[in-house]
C-alpha cells in the first residue's frame, strides 16, 4: 500500500530522493497510476502553488518542490502514456524567439503538468512554426514565456499569427505585465507560476 | 533615522516629462525602472496644482509616483523626499589591487564605464594623481543593460539620448579630473555600454544569437564622441555581448593561469575560466537584489546603508550614520549569521515563523527580500559550478572582480552558497578600471587585449543541462 501522505508531503519538502523512492516503490507494487497522480502527486503539487498565491511559499521552494515533482514524473511518465489517461488538457510552453532563459519556462511547464496537464515542452528560441507544430500536435493553449524586454515583442507576432484561431495564446515572463497582455491582445497572462496553472485551469473551464 | 530632508519646488508646465524637468534643475530621481512607473522610488507628494496620473485627475495633496505624473495648471508645487533622489556619496571603487602601471610620461584617463557607475583616474607617470567618480546618468532609462537596449531600439533619438546621458556623465568626471592636457583616454565597459557610447544601435545584444555589432571600436577624438577632451579615446575590446571590455581588461590584467577564474559579481555575473581546453567564459543572470533593487529596504553601497550585519542590532552603517536600509555586503552577511543562528531554514523561511524581521529600527527584511537574496547567490554559484562541470575541472584560485566583491564577507559569501568553498580567492578590485589605465598608459597594449578577444570561447549556461540543477540545488542555505 503506497503511503500517499508521505508521497505528498516528499513533493512538498522537495526532497526529489524521497519523492523518487516512494513513486518507484509504487509502481513495483503496481499501484494503479491514476492514484500515484491523482492522490499523491498532483494534490501535492496544487498545494505549493496555493501557498505560493497565499505568499506562503517563494519562488526558491517552489522550484525545489517542482523538481521534485518532476523527479517523480519521469518515472512515471512512460507508464502514463500506456495507460491511455485522460488529462485535463494539452498545453504548450515555450520561450519565445531571441530568448533562451528556460527556468521560469520550465518551472511553469512542471506545475501545470502538476495540476494535471498534458504539456508539450518546445523548449526555447521558439518561432511561429514551433508553435504551430505544437497547434498540429492538438494543443488548445500556447504559454509563451520572455525574459528580456527585448524578445518580449515576438509574443505580439505570436498572437497575432494564430488570431481568428481556435487556440488561445497566455504570456509570461519577468518583464510581461497584464497591460502588455492586453495591449497584444493575449487571450492570458500569468503573474507567475501558479497564476499561469490558474489561467489555463480558466480557459479550459470556458472553453 | 532616515534623511528626512524635504525639497519643495514650484512647477511649470511644460512639455518635458516631470523626472527630466527635475534633473534639469538638480534633483535627479531614483528611477532605477527607467520611468515605467513599476519601483515606485521616485514618490513624490503633489501639494497643489492641477495633475494628472493615467488620464485621471489626482486629488491633491497627494503621493504620486513621479515618473507618472503630468501637471495640468500651469504651475504646481511638490515635495521631494531625500529618499526619492538619486543616491550621491556612493562606495564607487577605483582600487585596484595588482601589478604597477607601466611607465608613461604624459598625463592620461583611464575610464571604466559601468551600467550604474562610472569610475575614472588621472596618472601621470606610472602614479594615480587623482580619483572621480559618478552615476551613469544612463540610469534615468533604466537599471539594466536590457532596459537600456529596449529604450535605444525604440528611436534613432532615444539613442542618441543614451549615448549623450553617458558622455554627460564622462564630462563630469572629466572636468574634475582636468582633461585638457591629457594625451590618451581609454576606456573599458561592458558591450552594451560601450557600443552605445559610439553611437551605434546596441539592439543585436538584446537577442539571439546576441552578435556584437562591433568587438573592437575604432580609437576616435574624444571630442568627436562630444567629451570634452581633444585626446584620443581608447576603447577596450568586447569578447562577446555578455562578456565585455570590462572583463577583456580584467583577464589580459590578470593573465589568468591554467586553474584560475575570474568571476565579477554584479546585476550580470560574468565568469572567464582557464580550464585545461583553454579560456571559456559565461554570464549568468543575478539579478539586481545584491544592489539593492527588488528589496523592501535595499539600496546600493551608498551613506546610510548597513553593510556589515553581525546579528540583532549588531552592524556597521556606511558613512556612520543611522541605517537607512541595507546594502549588498549586508544582506549576505543576514543570511550566514541567522542562518547559523537557526533562524533561517535551508529555505530561507524565518524561524520561528513571521513574514519580516527587523534589523534596525527603520530597516527591515521580509521572506519575499530573502526569496530574492537566494535566486541572486544560487546564479552566481550554479555559474561557476556549472562552467566548471562543463569543463571537467575545478578552478583553484579564483579572482573576484567588481565593487560588490571588495566588501563582501568572504567567509559569509562560502557559507551561504554563493562562492564554492575549498578554493583560494583574491579580491582583484576594480579590474576594468586597471586594464583602461594600462591601456591608456601603454597604447600598444591594444595588441594584447585584441588577442585576448579571440580566446575566450563562450558557454551559454542556459545550454548546459547542468546549469538549473545546480540553480536549484544552490537555492538552500546549506
Amino acid at each position: 500500500m503506497t503511503d500517499f501522505a508521505a508521497l505528498q508531503a516528499a513533493v512538498l519538502k522537495g526532497n526529489r530522493n524521497d519523492v523518487k523512492d516512494i513513486v518507484q516503490q509504487a509502481i513495483d507494487n503496481q499501484e494503479d497510476i491514476n492514484a500515484i497522480l491523482d492522490r499523491g502527486m498532483i494534490p501535492a503539487m496544487r498545494e505549493i502553488g496555493e501557498r505560493f498565491s497565499r505568499n506562503e511559499a517563494y519562488v526558491p521552494e517552489l522550484l525545489i518542490a517542482a523538481r521534485a515533482m518532476q523527479a517523480g514524473l519521469t518515472l512515471l511518465e512512460p507508464l502514463i502514456a500506456a495507460s491511455g489517461r485522460k488529462t485535463l488538457g494539452k498545453v504548450a510552453v515555450g520561450t519565445v524567439k531571441g530568448d533562451l532563459h528556460d527556468i521560469g519556462k520550465n518551472l511553469v511547464a512542471i506545475m501545470l503538468k502538476g495540476a494535471g496537464y498534458d504539456v508539450l515542452d518546445l523548449g526555447v528560441n521558439c518561432d511561429i512554426g514551433k508553435f504551430e507544430e505544437a497547434v498540429a500536435q492538438g494543443a488548445s493553449i500556447l504559454a509563451c514565456s520572455s525574459l528580456l524586454t527585448t524578445t518580449m515583442p515576438y509574443m505580439k507576432e505570436v498572437v497575432e499569427h494564430f488570431k481568428g484561431r481556435k487556440v488561445k495564446i497566455i504570456i509570461g515572463g519577468a518583464p510581461v505585465t497584464q497591460d502588455y497582455a492586453d495591449e497584444i491582445g493575449a487571450d492570458g497572462y500569468g503573474e507567475d507560476a501558479n497564476g499561469a496553472v490558474k489561467i489555463v485551469d480558466k480557459l479550459f473551464q470556458e472553453a | 533615522m532616515p534623511d528626512k530632508t524635504i525639497h519643495r519646488l514650484t512647477i511649470l508646465r511644460s512639455a518635458e516629462p516631470l523626472p527630466e524637468v527635475l534633473a534639469r534643475h538638480g534633483f535627479p530621481l531614483d528611477l532605477r525602472c527607467g520611468g515605467k512607473g513599476t519601483c515606485g522610488r521616485c514618490l513624490i507628494k503633489l501639494l497643489n496644482g492641477r495633475w494628472e496620473c493615467d488620464g485621471q485627475e489626482l486629488p491633491v495633496p497627494i503621493q504620486a509616483k513621479a515618473c507618472q505624473v503630468r501637471l495640468l495648471s500651469d504651475s504646481g508645487e511638490i515635495a521631494i523626499p531625500e529618499i526619492s533622489l538619486q543616491q550621491r556619496n556612493g562606495k564607487m571603487s577605483s582600487d585596484w589591487a595588482f601589478g604597477s602601471l607601466p611607465e608613461c610620461a604624459e598625463p592620461v584617463i583611464a575610464i571604466d564605464l559601468g551600467t550604474t557607475t562610472i569610475a575614472a583616474v588621472k596618472i601621470h607617470q606610472g602614479r594615480i594623481l587623482k580619483r572621480a567618480s559618478c552615476y551613469n546618468a544612463q540610469n534615468r532609462f533604466g537599471d539594466n543593460i536590457i532596459a537600456r537596449i529596449s529604450h535605444a531600439e525604440g528611436s534613432a533619438e532615444s539613442l542618441v539620448e543614451l549615448q549623450r546621458a553617458a558622455v554627460a556623465s564622462i564630462n563630469e568626471l572629466l572636468a574634475e579630473l582636468e582633461a585638457e592636457n591629457v594625451s590618451r583616454i581609454a576606456i573599458a565597459g561592458n558591450t552594451v555600454m560601450s557600443t552605445i557610447l559610439h553611437g551605434i544601435d546596441p539592439s543585436p545584444l538584446g537577442k539571439i544569437p546576441f552578435i556584437p555589432p562591433l568587438r573592437v571600436f575604432p580609437v576616435r577624438k574624444a571630442s568627436e564622441l562630444g567629451l570634452k577632451a581633444e585626446a584620443p579615446l581608447y576603447t577596450v575590446p568586447a569578447i562577446s555581448a555578455y562578456i565585455g571590455g570590462d572583463l577583456t581588461a580584467g583577464l589580459a590584467e590578470l593573465r589568468l593561469a591554467p586553474g584560475e577564474m575570474l568571476v565579477d559579481i554584479g546585476t550580470n555575473c560574468e565568469i572567464i575560466f582557464h580550464a585545461p581546453q583553454g579560456l571559456v567564459c559565461a554570464a549568468a543572470a543575478a539579478g539586481p537584489a545584491f544592489e539593492g533593487a527588488g528589496i523592501h529596504c535595499g539600496m546600493r553601497a551608498v551613506d546610510g546603508a548597513i553593510e556589515h550585519y553581525f546579528g540583532k542590532d549588531k552592524f556597521s552603517v556606511i558613512g556612520d550614520t543611522d541605517p537607512k536600509g541595507i546594502c549588498g555586503s549586508g544582506m549576505l552577511d543576514f543570511l550566514a549569521v541567522e542562518r547559523q543562528a537557526g533562524h533561517l531554514n535551508e529555505f530561507g523561511r524565518l524561524q520561528p515563523q513571521r513574514e519580516t524581521v527587523a534589523l534596525a529600527p527603520e530597516v527591515f527584511l521580509h521572506e519575499r527580500d530573502i526569496a530574492q537574496l537566494l535566486k541572486a547567490k544560487a546564479a552566481v554559484a550554479s555559474g561557476i559550478l556549472a562552467l566548471e562541470e562543463h569543463c571537467q575541472s575545478q578552478a583553484g584560485k579564483i579572482f573576484l572582480a567588481g565593487g560588490f566583491a571588495q566588501y563582501l564577507n568572504l567567509n559569509n559569501a562560502i557559507a551561504i552558497g554563493m562562492l564554492p568553498a575549498g578554493r583560494e580567492y583574491c579580491i582583484a578590485g576594480n579590474t576594468s578600471l586597471a586594464g583602461a589605465a594600462h591601456l591608456a598608459c601603454q597604447p600598444d597594449f591594444t595588441a594584447t587585449l585584441e588577442k585576448y578577444i579571440e580566446s575566450p570561447q563562450e558557454i551559454h549556461l542556459n545550454s548546459l543541462p547542468a546549469f538549473e540543477d545546480h540553480f536549484i540545488d544552490n537555492l538552500m542555505l546549506s
